[in-house]
């Protein structure tokens, strides 16, 4: 360990040569071989290999993917621990399969009857043979009754897929039986809920109507009476006062909307007596009185029309008193569009002309100018009768206009004076020569027996 | 008569005699008196001057270096055959003895004088007070210090093999030396008249 420096001198130069002189004397060959033989006297028994695991084992490129396996293991059995679907007293807990929200918590158990909301969209797992997917938005509940499974469907968009045959989804306007192996799509539309039928068969019971639809059937429910997409039109013509509506009919019976036609033979709707005579124009009437349901597939505005009663005072026309016009009588709605292959509703005729032909029946010479955001008004009988307003719409007079209001309900048909109901939601009834300026979206008004507007 | 291994030629720069170590070790591993008993003829002498240069006297050094064999004969099983590392393994068992020497003779008696000013031998001539003077020169030192200067100058080892015995890279044991020796030559020249 010498170190030259510059000048020649070495650094460690005297501390090595003390350790030269200094270095311990070298052990001896007779202490040498004393120290064997005392060591070797003394050699007794050897420790054991303490080694617990082998070697390979210790190895980390083995113990850490066998450590990572056997945590995975661990936490994919916790979790199927938690997957188990029934719980003690025998109900079906769901799963979702997203962000679901539970009284406002997020959770991914659900038990029957509590309310589901989807954040994101989810699949939730009633048991191993329904799903239930959700898109975002969209809420339902369900309960598991004697050998029924109930979905009930609050908002939103939802797909029911189910393998067992006594599933019913239920909303507000409708209830549906999941035969076997079924899917059904429901998706909101405006003013209403479109029924899909993806695959398999389901019974559609809305309103006391019964409808079958199979795979491929799309059905149209309204969400209110008369909320219908269907605008409205004015109506010419003479047409009697809105008849009276079919026996057994209940309302929004006939808002059903369906893809096809219904049976021909069944009349639709509640036509008006005294329609007999033949159309001359129904620009916006797409259903005429006495004219067959089936006549009014493929009506693209189709909102549903609830039966109005008959005018108090007003007096049905059978036929047109002056120059026909067009006024079908009917407040049967006219058809909404459908898309269905299967109508086994319940006809919700009327008794009244039967036109053969399709084109609207001409009223009495009233005007019925519908229009509004609902049905429209009908005609009245000489003198109009401008029921609406956002109250309760006019009721008929008898030669005095009856000037009534209201959202929901139109005007009544007076006599003598045009009844222009209107309202949001039901139209006016015609009056007897008067004028019927009936207001709504859906349904165009129907004509009056008198004056024209 | 105990069996004789071809020990002629094996020395510590021998490339094999990791090898020979480490075939004598599993042997003695296994219980076998005479491989263990090699041994003891192999590495005595360098286990002793390492014993030696750092403590008191010869009887604690040999007393040292019997308990050393002694411990290395009962762990022999526990050396893993194979690393060819069993000459650093039995130093390392030295040096634990070493320690817990230094432990009991700090609890009794002081080992290490400081004051070396009386200490200086006046000539060279006796060579105990020389040994004397050093070993308290090298009482100094870290264990550490102390360890590479025994090494590199009694026992003779070069910087790599005393890195390998210690465990450590070359350049950290050249560093541990110049430091001793600077520690050593201010000590000594304190002590100096």
């Amino acid at each position: 360990m010498l170190r030259r420096r510059p000048d020649g001198t070495y650094e460690f130069r005297q501390v090595e040569q003390w350790l030269a002189l200094g270095a311990p004397q070298a052990l001896s060959p007779e202490r040498k071989d004393a120290l064997r033989l005392h060591i070797m006297s003394r050699l007794g028994e050897q420790d054991s290999d303490r080694q617990l695991l082998p070697p390979l084992v210790r190895e980390r490129w083995i113990a850490i993917p066998a450590g990572l396996g056997i945590a995975a293991a661990v936490l994919a059995a916790n979790q199927n621990l938690q997957m188990r679907d029934a719980t003690e007293d025998g109900t079906t807990i769901a799963h979702a399969n997203g962000t679901v929200l539970v009284d406002g918590r997020v959770t991914s158990r659900i038990a029957p009857g509590e309310s589901v909301r989807a954040v994101t969209v989810s699949w939730v797992g009633v048991g191993d043979e329904v799903n239930v997917g959700l898109d975002s938005g969209a809420e339902f509940r369900y309960f598991e009754e004697t050998s029924v499974l109930r979905i009930e469907l609050a908002a939103g968009d939802v797909t029911v897929v189910s393998k067992r045959p006594d599933v019913v989804v239920q909303a507000a306007t409708f209830s549906a039986r999941m035969r076997e192996a079924a899917s059904l799509q429901v998706d909101e539309v405006a003013d209403g809920r479109m029924l899909t039928v993806v695959e398999g068969t389901v019974e559609v019971r809305t309103g006391g109507r019964l409808e079958i639809l199979r795979a491929g059937d799309r059905l149209f429910i309204p969400s209110e009476p008369g909320g219908g997409p269907n605008t409205g039109g004015s109506h010419d013509g003479q047409g009697g006062p809105a008849g009276p509506q079919g026996p057994g009919t209940l309302p929004g019976e006939d808002e059903l909307v369906h893809d096809h036609g219904g049976d021909a033979d069944q009349p639709r709707g509640s036509s008006q007596p005294g329609d007999a005579e033949p159309p001359v124009t129904t620009p916006a009437s797409p259903n005429a009185p006495g004219q067959p349901p089936s006549k009014n597939s493929g009506n693209p505005a189709g909102p549903p029309l609830p039966a109005p009663p008959p005018a108090p005072t007003a007096t049905p026309s059978p036929a047109g008193d002056d120059t026909p016009t067009p006024a079908p009588a009917s407040p049967t709605p006219p058809a909404s569009p459908m898309h269905g292959n299967h109508s086994e509703g319940t006809p919700t005729s009327t008794p009244g002309g039967n036109a053969p032909t399709p084109t609207p029946t001409p009223g009495n010479g009233g005007t019925n100018s519908g229009g509004g955001e609902g049905v429209p008004g009908l005609p009245g009988n000489g003198e109009p009768n401008s029921g609406g307003g956002e109250g309760v719409p006019g009721l008929p007079g008898n030669g005095e206009p009856n000037s009534g209001g209201g959202k929901g309900v139109p005007g009544l048909p007076g006599n003598g004076e045009p009844n222009s109901g209107g309202g949001k939601g039901i139209p006016g009834v015609p009056g007897n020569g008067g004028a019927n300026s009936g207001g709504g979206k859906g349904v165009p008004g129907v004509p009056g027996n008198g004056k024209s507007a | 008569m105990q069996e004789s291994w071809p020990l002629s030629g094996v020395g510590s720069e021998s490339r094999n005699e990791a090898a020979i170590l480490d075939h004598l070790a599993s042997r003695a591993a296994e219980g076998d008196r005479n491989a263990f008993e090699q041994i003891f003829n192999l590495l005595a002498d360098e286990l002793y001057t390492y014993l030696r240069g750092q403590c008191q006297n010869e009887t604690v050094a040999e007393d040292l270096l019997a308990n050393t064999f002694l411990k290395a004969w009962r762990s022999a099983r526990r050396y893993r055959v194979g690393s060819h590392h069993f000459r650093r393994w039995i130093f390392a068992i030295a040096r634990n003895e070493l320690r817990d020497h230094w432990r009991a003779s700090q609890r009794t008696l002081p080992i290490i004088d400081l004051d070396l000013a009386e200490e200086v031998p006046e000539a060279r001539d006796d060579p105990a007070d020389v040994r004397r003077f050093v070993a308290q020169a090298l009482a100094t030192l870290t264990e550490e210090q102390r360890q590479v200067v025994v090494l590199r100058y009694f026992s003779e080892k070069s910087h790599e093999e005393i890195a390998a015995l210690m465990g450590k890279r070359e350049g950290a044991v050249r560093q541990l030396l110049l430091r001793a020796l600077r520690r050593m030559r201010k000590v000594m020249a304190d002590a100096a008249p």
